[in-house]
């Protein structure tokens, strides 16, 4: 307890990390996505995602807070967030990372593209709920395959800090079952 | 939080100022808006609020502003710490809980955030803790009490607070110039459990 205390009381003390204006970058943005996306090209779906990113030029960005972020049409860029003078685990990184890459990917494919109110109350709604039902599985899937090929259980705690531990029990016991009984 | 929607002018004028930065896109005065409100405990300085509503989710940055310098709320003390030494931070008995409320609301740690509890019913985890837990979160809450330290010129804040988990009892010393440490602790709550 008095660790813990201590550990809150450092992170209460100004650091000095952050400017006024110029910037609204992370001061780790570089370090912080390169160790995010080596561990997303350890998973099938992630791979898929760097390569779309890559194709479609994609940028990608940290921004210094503690919001997440999505995808941004105007400059076809990615920001997902980590506030000033803290590092981001690779772990919540690569989640982060893949969650914002399929929302890019929703928008540009125009698979599920942002709705406009004048569709009606009903559909917006609904169109809403695929957009985060779809970008939350995607990251479902790829924190699966990291535990399943790298044996990363860290990412399970942060996927857990995110509320979405159940979607994870969820697509494991799916992936459990029998080859037939899985497609039903 | 009493937000009040700027004018477009003034709303242009802010847009402009943060667009300077490399990521200025973030904000277009087309699809943007900016909405400000007052806190107590700042001498002319507002909590500013730029969201562009053209992404879904929306993008929302917060600044602190007295019109003319935005200090981004980047999750660090340091924006905080930069416009109290600007001299804008005004504390009395009145509005220092205010201020240790929106600290926490605007610095997060490596564990994660940091709640006064004022009011049991308003934390927004509340929903997730275990109904045995929700019970002695409330069974243990009592009202922040302050006092002022006039030996040392603090102010102490005797409160509940949530962290990582756990819940416990504490003071909060509150120096002039903002900045908070934490002493006196007491666990009410252990993570995952009960005390």
């Amino acid at each position: 307890m008095s660790d813990l205390i201590a550990k809150l009381n450092k992170a209460l003390k100004p650091k000095g990390t952050s400017g006024p204006q110029g910037t609204f970058r992370h001061e780790n943005e570089a370090e912080i996505l390169d160790a995010a996306k080596k561990l997303l090209a350890k998973s099938h779906f992630g791979r898929e995602l760097l390569t779309y990113a890559d194709t479609k030029k994609l940028e990608m960005h940290v921004l210094r807070n503690k919001k997440d972020f999505g995808y941004l049409p105007e400059n076809s860029a990615i920001y997902i967030s980590c506030p000033a003078g803290q590092s981001m685990p690779p772990a919540r990184a690569v989640i982060h990372l893949a969650g914002a890459i399929r929302k890019a990917y929703q928008e540009v494919d125009g698979s599920i593209p942002t709705p406009s109110v004048q569709v009606g109350r009903e559909r917006f709604s609904r169109q809403l709920v695929e957009k985060s039902t779809d970008s939350s599985l995607y990251q479902t899937i790829v924190v699966y395959e990291l535990v399943q090929n790298t044996g990363l259980l860290e990412i399970l705690d942060e996927f857990d800090r995110m509320g979405y531990r159940s979607l994870y029990e969820a697509y494991a016991l799916k992936q459990a079952e029998p080859e037939g009984k899985k497609e039903e | 939080m009493n937000w009040q929607k700027l004018e477009r002018t003034e709303t242009a004028k802010i847009i402009q100022r943060v667009s300077e930065t490399p990521d200025g896109v973030l904000f277009s005065k087309s699809t943007s808006e900016a909405t400000a409100a007052v806190l107590s405990f700042y001498r002319g300085f507002n909590l500013v609020r730029l969201t562009n509503y053209a992404t879904l989710p929306s993008f929302t940055l917060d600044f602190l502003s007295d019109g003319s310098s935005f200090y981004l709320l980047d999750g660090s003390p340091d924006p905080l710490n930069r416009v109290s030494a600007r001299g804008a931070l005004v504390l009395n008995d009145q509005n220092v809980i205010d201020y240790v409320d929106f600290f926490f609301s605007h610095v997060t740690t490596e564990e994660g955030d940091i709640f006064l509890v004022r009011d049991p019913n308003a934390l927004p985890f509340m929903s997730s803790l275990s109904l045995d837990q929700q019970i002695q979160v409330k069974k243990h809450h009592a009202d922040p009490v302050v006092e002022y330290d006039r030996e040392n010129d603090v102010f102490l804040v005797h409160a509940v607070m949530y962290f990582a988990g756990v819940l416990l009892r504490a003071t909060l010393t509150v120096q002039p110039d903002g900045q908070i440490e934490i002493s006196n602790h007491a666990m009410l709550m252990a993570a995952g459990g009960v005390h």
